[in-house]
């Protein structure tokens, strides 16, 4: 898994666009970048004045900046200042090919900044949305799937309410990376009820590659990659931090998350403390209660930087502990009781009243990570850096039993993995514009699942080496990638002494895999505010154990699902195309995309049955076939007027297999299952700006005064299913609202940098604001219950 | 030098912190099981005595369970007392006199068709509601079809039809010949 280490892709090049003469004189936009002079690093926060235009701006957690509207030939002294740092003024005047760039020395007095080493510097030359830092806050409380899912091309995979997946493109689990800090998350992501182990207040930022992504994020990604930074550590001495409180009416769920940062005046130690603590209970459908749906969850994470000459260092641990309640209702021990409880309008053995308590069934997961980032600066161009992490998730599994007393206690099944990773990397900045690195990873990884469990135990050994270079001269309108990587993974595979097993069964076998992956990309850079980027990755997946040797009832589906051994690994050729267009006032992004999967693996349902003493289970067996998983994502917003805009996003997939070629028939396309529907989302929002801020794009909103919004989802009704194995029709379009509000006072104005200042941001948040009964295909537990129904929310936060 | 001490005393602290959060372990699981279900018929006159089983000791998939078929003699009258065990395990575990003692979380649901056979209730639960761990079976006359045996935990016995309601613990399904 490669911790998307890889190469300060860009970091260095100018952003200040051509600027173009259009007809109007007055029309042009002064773009730019700031960086600290001496780490190259990207300053956000920073300050803009154009005196002679009146106006300014704030550079965003990438450094860039814009000032619109500004004309040509006119002299402007632009003004650049950041708390940290000296002032840099420079006087511009304005024509086509205009270049600005600013590096800004820090002062004397704070010559040992810290500056914890970003691993990724620029985003991937392919198709990626970040989540914006105004969604990020409104959004604060749920969990990552909820989080991402206005992401145009992320959908997400429920199991009942409390347990949400994200899905990117249709595809989900091992099929997506999910990097935190730049570790990858290993954890049980194999089932499709196991919600990734992440608290998203840990994030500072938070983007889905869509694609390819396994030269930058690992094996695996071959749909895409999710990935989490945590803001930076503090640069300049004393104290920070943020309080963050939220309720919510559905479940009276509460939650409070928090942060402390400190950097210690006169030394390069910085460090920062954050915890999680959450509590929810039963929540409702606009019906009935979803008995046994409340959930508990307390998270910690530590943070440390220092830095001595050449070298940086970066500790950090963090621990997560969720106790999730199963939806009570979706219990069912057979067949007969499946089908009872698909032909029942409302849920049967539902616990239909408020608890906060968590019965059985319910799952316990834990998640503990602990990482060492060091970086060496060989030399003007050159940078080695380093990092080990481990990581363990012990996850539970407590199903309903007949059982009292000490049995009570125990759980049904239960899995732990240990993982330990480590990853060294030479990075080098332009030379002769380019830009990249070379890297090589080692994995080591136990799971244990112990006696009667649906997979094996096993040991995997894995060992990677990459490559990644991109090129980039400012001004010319093109830009290049180009990555490729190896990957070697071998597992050995026991069943604990007392499993029964199929005859002919070996109890201790061993598996291999190895294969290489490649990426490239192009950008094309347009106008003022374009961009076309072209990007087409190989990447490919070992099979995971459970798709190699499950064995056992999925209760939730009432099916018997069995591995296939001789399994060979999938291979995605993935290609995708997006217009980009981000200009002050309207911004679009449309991506084409078509993902063909060789050997794709997916469950097939079979004619045959397995008796067990709960009755018959139909067999679901693993099988590959070629698949192609083409869309389209769009999204789009649209300045009005100064107050009011509009914005709009649209996510369509078509997934199929070629289904095999029998004796004289020819091979036929069968929809795949499970494949989000249509999806729509479109709607209004209001913002009213305090004096200072300037709305740069979309992604600086975070510093409007305030706004509300209201947005309608739409979702059409999946009819591109498979033709068999289908146990309940696909549910109903629907289209749902929601609204959401916020208003932030700045209680300490900082003069120049809002992160000197004290602010408090209010905000409210309706979900189905009319109530309505709804189902979702992409939710297991449709068979059971309607979705959540109105749910308002409140939330504070309070910086300092 | 001081400030190496500091660095030092916080990784420690944060080291601490995260092996302290780290050390209970709970290594065993409970898995539940049933293989086997044992129906036990007695001719109320004492002319027929017979175990059927239906038994799948290595648990779901694996081999195929082996089921009895019944044979019951015709127009006779019969006391039937459902068994279940966990035959993975040895010894085996009898988990009957677990659902006999919680009797009130448990109820039987037999199914008949084709056979000429009459299940009627021999037993209540502690509230006097229906449990039928014991009842009477009547054979008429020959015929061949087949009984379900369905076991019901957490059942709602006040509902309308609690055959219905509750989770299913055993489902086994026996072929039966009165002859």
């Amino acid at each position: 898994m490669n911790t998307g280490r890889a190469c300060l892709l860009g970091a260095c090049w100018l952003t200040c666009s051509a600027l173009p003469l259009i007809a109007q004189d007055c029309h042009i936009a002064l773009r730019g970048k700031i960086m600290e002079a001496d780490t190259r690093e990207p300053l956000a926060f920073a300050s803009i004045s154009v005196p002679e235009a009146g106006r300014g701006a704030v550079s965003d957690e990438n450094g860039y900046f814009i000032v619109p509207n500004l004309c040509e030939g006119t002299t402007y002294t632009v003004t650049v200042s950041h708390l940290e740092c000296d002032h840099e003024t420079q006087v511009v005047r304005l024509t086509e090919n205009t270049l600005l760039e600013f590096n800004l020395h820090h002062s004397n007095i704070l010559k040992e900044v810290i500056v914890a080493e970003k691993a990724v510097a620029a985003a991937p030359a392919q198709a990626a949305v970040s989540v914006s830092a105004e969604e990020l806050a409104a959004t604060q409380g749920v969990n990552l799937g909820e989080t991402l899912k206005k992401l145009p091309g992320v959908s997400i995979l429920n199991t009942g309410a409390t347990i949400a997946k994200p899905v990117i493109q249709g595809l989900h689990s091992n099929r997506i990376a999910i990097i935190t800090n730049n570790v990858a998350l290993e954890g049980q992501q194999w089932g499709a009820e196991h919600a990734p182990e992440i608290d998203p207040f840990t994030a500072g930022k938070i983007s889905v590659v869509k694609g390819a992504a396994a030269v930058r994020y690992g094996v695996g990604a071959i749909a895409g990659a999710i990935v989490l930074e945590p803001a930076e550590l503090r640069r300049e001495a004393g104290f920070g931090g943020w309080l963050s409180l939220g309720g919510f009416s559905n479940g009276f769920g509460g939650v409070a998350s928090g942060a402390v940062d400190w950097h210690l005046p006169g030394r390069s130690l910085t460090f920062r403390l954050q915890g999680t603590a959450k509590r929810s209970g039963t929540l409702r459908a606009p019906d009935y209660w979803l008995g046994n749906t409340a959930a508990a969850e307390f998270d910690f994470s530590a943070l440390a930087g220092w830095k001595k000459n050449r070298w940086t260092h970066e500790v950090a641990v963090s621990r997560f502990t969720q106790r999730l309640g199963v939806l009570r209702a979706a219990h069912v021990g057979s067949l007969t009781e499946l089908r009872q409880a698909i032909n029942s309008e409302t849920p049967l053995q539902n616990p239909d009243s408020f608890t906060y308590q968590i019965n059985r069934p319910y799952q316990s997961v834990q998640h503990q990570v602990a990482q060492y980032k060091a970086g060496l600066r060989l030399s003007e161009k050159w940078k080695l850096s380093g990092q080990y992490s481990f990581q363990y998730n012990y996850r539970r599994e407590y199903d309903v039993v007949r059982k009292t007393g000490s049995a009570a206690d125990k759980p049904q099944i239960s899995f732990r993995l240990w993982s330990n990773t480590l990853d060294v990397a030479l990075e080098h900045f332009p030379i002769r514009h380019w830009e990249g690195g070379v890297g090589i990873q080692g994995i080591q990884q136990l799971n244990y699942v112990g006696k009667g469990g649906y997979i094996p135990d096993y040991n995997t050994l894995g060992g990677s080496v990459w490559a990644l270079e991109r090129w980039r001269r400012y001004p010319d309108p093109w830009e290049y990638e180009f990555g490729a990587r190896l990957d070697y993974r071998r597992s050995q595979i026991s069943y604990a002494d007392g499993t029964f097993l199929p005859p002919g069964t070996p109890r201790d076998t061993s598996v291999r895999f190895g294969n290489a992956s490649a990426t490239g990309g192009v950008i094309y850079h347009f106008a003022k505010y374009g961009r076309v980027v072209l990007n087409s990755g190989y990447a490919w997946r070992p099979p995971h154990v459970y798709e190699l040797f499950a064995r056992g009832v999925h209760f939730v589906s009432a099916t018997y699902e069995e591995g296939n051994r001789l399994m060979r690994p999938e291979k995605a050729w993935n290609s995708n195309l997006t217009l980009d267009w981000q200009a002050p006032r309207a911004s679009a992004a449309l991506t084409f995309y078509r993902n063909a999967v060789q050997d794709f693996i997916y469950l097939q349902p079979s004619a045959d049955s397995v008796l067990t003493v709960r009755g018959a289970f139909p067999v679901y067996r693993y099988r590959q076939d070629n698949a192609v998983l083409q869309g389209i994502d769009a999204g789009g917003s649209l300045q009005i007027t100064p107050a009011w805009s509009a914005e709009g996003r649209a996510s369509l997939l078509r997934a199929f297999r070629w289904a095999d070629a029998n004796g004289s028939e020819p091979r036929r396309r069968e929809w795949l299952p499970l494949m989000p529907a249509d999806r729509f989302q479109y709607g209004v929002k209001w913002r009213a700006m305090g004096s200072k801020q300037l709305a740069v794009g979309s992604k600086q909103s975070a510093g409007g005064e305030s706004y509300i919004r209201l947005l309608a989802t739409t979702v059409l009704r999946q009819t591109r299913l498979p033709e068999e194995g289908l146990l309940k029709a696909a549910p109903n379009a629907f289209t749902v609202f929601s609204l959401d509000a916020a208003h932030t006072f700045h209680l300490r104005p900082a003069d120049t940098s809002p992160s000197g200042g004290q602010m408090l941001e209010v905000g409210l948040s309706i979900q189905n604001i009319g109530n309505t009964r709804y189902r979702e295909y992409l939710n297991f537990f449709r068979f059971f219950t309607d979705e959540p129904g109105i749910n308002l929310g409140i939330r504070a936060r309070w910086r300092f | 030098m001081q400030t190496n001490m500091f660095k030092k005393s916080i990784l420690a602290a944060m080291l601490l912190i995260f092996a302290f959060s780290s050390c209970k372990k709970d290594d065993t699981t409970e898995q539940e099981l049933i293989t086997t279900v044992v129906v036990h018929v007695e001719a109320t006159d004492g002319s027929f005595d017979q175990e059927f089983e239906w038994d799948d000791r290595d648990g779901d998939g694996g081999n195929a369970p082996v089921i009895d078929e019944i044979v019951l003699p015709a127009g006779k009258t019969f006391h039937c007392h459902v068994h279940f065990y966990d035959r993975s395990k040895t010894p085996e575990e009898d988990i009957t006199t677990e659902v006999a003692e919680e009797n009130t979380e448990h109820l039987l649901v037999y199914t008949i068709s084709g056979a000429n056979l009459t299940i009627t209730p021999d037993d209540t639960d502690d509230n006097g509601k229906p449990f039928r761990l014991e009842t009477t079976w009547g054979a008429g006359a020959a015929s061949t079809g087949t009984v379900k045996v369905v076991l019901r935990h957490e059942p709602d016995k006040n509902a309308a039809n609690p055959d219905v309601t509750g989770d299913v613990d055993v489902e086994a399904e026996f072929v039966v010949k009165v002859q």
